[in-house]
């Protein structure tokens, strides 16, 4: 159920040969077929040439820019799920971007794992998990309608916010979720921030699941965090 | 060609000198002073020999009434004893009687033609005796009988006294010329000494002693002026140089740790660990490393980018209640950690803004009170709307900011001392005014007895406004919900 397969076909457009070269790289181990496009035309004409899984989007391109494609898209009817890369300071190219229609953006420079796990993310959004009413990880019961969760029948009381993350770890099983990703899914925050407020947040919600909170929700080096079914084994990291 | 430069050199040097400012103010100032001299002398000159006229020709004017007088009438007859008997005694004046004729009669004089009125004379020859070239003034009536009658006299005062005038003018001449020319050259140098000191503290300034101020001298005159605002663009370059200096050194000092460290740990990896988790995990902490350093290029970036203002299209209504709980719900764990209190009082009111930005100020002054305040301390975030303006106020009762450093933590990458172990990059305050800033707002700190206390105050917009477009959802409900 990772949503990501060898049939996975992803359309970078991007300017830059070793962002590119790395991307795909990086991709070709999570089984992602990524062909490139290395101009804004190019770019558009492959993408409405043929059905993507997933298309990311260089902001800045020669020929035609990211916003322009992601708008010709729409325009077009293409319902492709689309991450924005923006740059460090883009400010509104982040919001044009969203309003432009896309999915996801994401901030050069970026960890090629962090785009595998948001791509992962994306088609698990676009998936069958889509419209079930419960989800279910290691004995854990979250009820998406009534947002009530429980363990092995037993109701754990947990805060809206809480009940908000926990369902990002169990609609993304054995994904690794960064500290970013968190941060953007669970609160809208895409700024730096100097406190460890991530860090207690999942440890207030490790210790509220139980004594195996820990084995649960794992703490990846550098990475971020991966919720992990112990009794369905271990992928490897990274 | 060689032949020339010498001469060409001493052309040059006359042009220097004649361009120079120097040159142009002493030649005017002899040049002023000599006009006006010459036109004081021009003037009581002129009024000397005007007022020495009139003696002559009043003395005249009397001598001929009493001539006439003397003589009953005007007839050769009747006149003829009087004159005869006035020349006999060596007169001061000189009598003419001529007959119809032109045949002189009586006098001493030779002929005139007989023409009356006031008469200059100056005929050597028509005067018998005597200095040869004396000029004489006369006037003469021509008399019933056809007879002439004239008396006149040494009119000589008035030449000398031309010549006078003349001899003072030359030399007063003279004299406005040497003083002019004095004058210029201290005027000249008094103001090209004020230049010079200018000149001077340009010139040191640089050579990098970038402190150098032009000094005054005390007289409040134009050059003053001028030296006041002069060094007031001084201050304001060398302040900027300052923070531009203190920019860079901040930026490769804050590079520097992270890289580093992140050299040391590869190093030390490609010495120490044998297998592929060992790398893995070197590397992983590396990369941790690095986006630390990364993450500061980006905050400098953004702020750059705020500073220089977005588009104001991403302005949506933003209730500050909901961003105030959406702040206080994420660092309220981090904050209980350290037994800290986050106390979120009533706030209202609502602003036009980026919901993204916004969140991101509230927090930074969320996150600087957590950071920089012991265990145990109490932060609240307050707020409410006073007329068109909605303040939101974070306190805390730390140790506070000194006031004299107030201002000075908004500027990028000021550190105070005490809070250098803190994690932080120094640009988070000067993010929080520069979003202030950008949303028409302010933000001011002071005094929370004991504590900080930050007050940003932002225009609020009436709800009524709010409600066709509806209100934004929290931001906490991102696109993935």
């Amino acid at each position: 159920m990772t949503g990501i397969g060898a049939t996975t076909r992803l359309l970078l457009v991007e300017d830059d040969p070793d962002t590119a070269a790395y991307v795909r790289d990086g991709l070709a181990h999570e089984g992602i077929a990524v062909t490139i496009a290395d101009n804004g035309t190019d770019g558009l004409s492959m993408a409405l040439g043929r059905e993507w899984d997933v298309i990311v989007l260089d902001r800045m391109l020669p020929g035609m820019d990211g916003l322009s494609i992601l708008t010709r898209l729409r325009e077009a009817g293409s319902r492709a799920p689309i991450i924005f890369l923006t740059t460090m300071d883009g400010v509104s190219s982040r919001v044009g971007g969203l309003r432009g229609g896309a999915d996801d953006y994401l901030v050069k420079p970026f960890a090629v794992r962090e785009l595998a796990a948001r791509i992962a993310v994306l088609l698990r959004r676009v998936g069958p998990m889509r419209h079930v009413t419960a989800l279910r990880v290691a004995g854990i019961v979250l009820d998406l309608l009534r947002r009530e969760v429980t363990r092995d029948g037993e109701k754990i009381l947990l805060q809206p916010q809480e009940v908000k993350i926990l369902e990002y770890f169990m609609r993304n099983p054995e994904t690794i979720l960064s500290r970013q990703m968190l941060l953007h899914y669970a609160w809208n925050v895409d700024f730096p921030v100097r406190t460890n407020i991530v860090e207690t947040h999942i440890s207030r919600l490790r210790d509220k699941l139980g004594h195996d909170g820990r084995q649960l929700i794992q703490t990846i080096r550098g990475a971020g965090y991966v919720m992990r079914d112990s009794d369905l084994g271990s992928i490897p990291t990274g | 060609m060689a032949a020339f430069p010498p001469a060409r050199g001493r052309a040059a040097a006359i042009a220097r000198v004649v361009s120079s400012l120097s040159f142009r103010i002493v030649i005017l100032f002899a040049g002023f002073l000599m006009l006006s001299g010459m036109l004081v002398i021009l003037l009581s000159g002129l009024h000397s020999q005007r007022s020495l006229q009139g003696q002559i020709r009043h003395a005249v004017t009397a001598e001929r009434a009493e001539v006439l007088s003397a003589a009953g009438r005007q007839d050769i007859g009747h006149m003829l004893p009087v004159i005869r008997n006035l020349v006999r005694n060596e007169p001061a004046f000189f009598y003419l009687l001529q007959d119809a004729s032109g045949a002189i009669l009586a006098g001493n004089m030779l002929h005139l033609r007989p023409v009356s009125g006031g008469r200059w004379l100056s005929w050597a020859h028509r005067l018998p005796f005597g200095a040869n070239d004396i000029p004489v003034y006369g006037e003469g009536v021509v008399l019933a009988d056809g007879g002439y009658f004239f008396v006149g006299i040494d009119a000589s005062p008035l030449r000398r006294l031309r010549h006078d005038i003349r001899a003072i003018m030359i030399w007063s001449l003279c004299g406005f010329c040497v003083l002019g020319i004095g004058g210029g050259l201290i005027l000249s140098a008094v103001i090209l000494r004020r230049i010079e000191t200018i000149s001077v503290t340009a010139r040191r300034i640089m050579s990098g002693d970038i402190s150098q101020r032009i000094p005054y001298q005390g007289t409040d005159d134009e050059f003053d002026h001028l030296a006041h605002s002069l060094n007031a663009m001084l201050e304001q370059n060398e302040r900027l140089i300052a923070s531009l200096r203190q920019v860079s050194n901040d930026i490769a000092h804050d590079m520097r740790r992270p890289l580093s460290h992140l050299r040391q740990r590869l190093e030390t990896a490609s010495l120490a660990e044998h297998t592929s988790d060992g790398f893995r995990a070197a590397i992983d902490d590396a990369v941790v490393e690095l986006d630390l350093a990364l993450e500061i290029f980006s905050s400098l970036l953004r702020l750059s980018r705020i500073e220089g203002g977005i588009a104001t299209d991403t302005m949506v209504p933003v209730a500050l209640d909901t961003l105030t709980a959406q702040v206080a719900e994420l660092y309220r764990p981090a904050a209980e950690d350290r037994h800290q209190a986050l106390i979120v009082g009533p706030v209202s009111g609502t602003v036009d803004g980026d919901p993204v930005l916004l969140m991101q100020m509230l927090s930074n002054l969320v996150e600087n009170a957590i950071n920089h305040t012991p265990n145990g301390s109490r932060i609240t975030i307050d707020g409410g709307v006073d007329g068109d303006r909605v303040t939101l106020v974070v306190a805390d009762n730390g140790a506070g900011i000194p006031a004299d450093s107030r201002e000075r933590v908004f500027h990028r990458f000021v550190r105070l001392d005490r809070s250098r172990s803190v994690p932080g990059s120094g640009l988070g305050l000067s993010l929080v005014r520069a979003i202030a800033r950008l949303h028409g707002g302010t933000i001011t700190l002071s005094d929370n007895r004991p504590g900080l206390r930050c007050t940003v105050v932002l225009p609020h917009i009436a709800l009524s406004e709010t409600l066709p477009g509806g209100m934004r959802n929290p931001p906490g409900n991102s696109q993935e919900a």
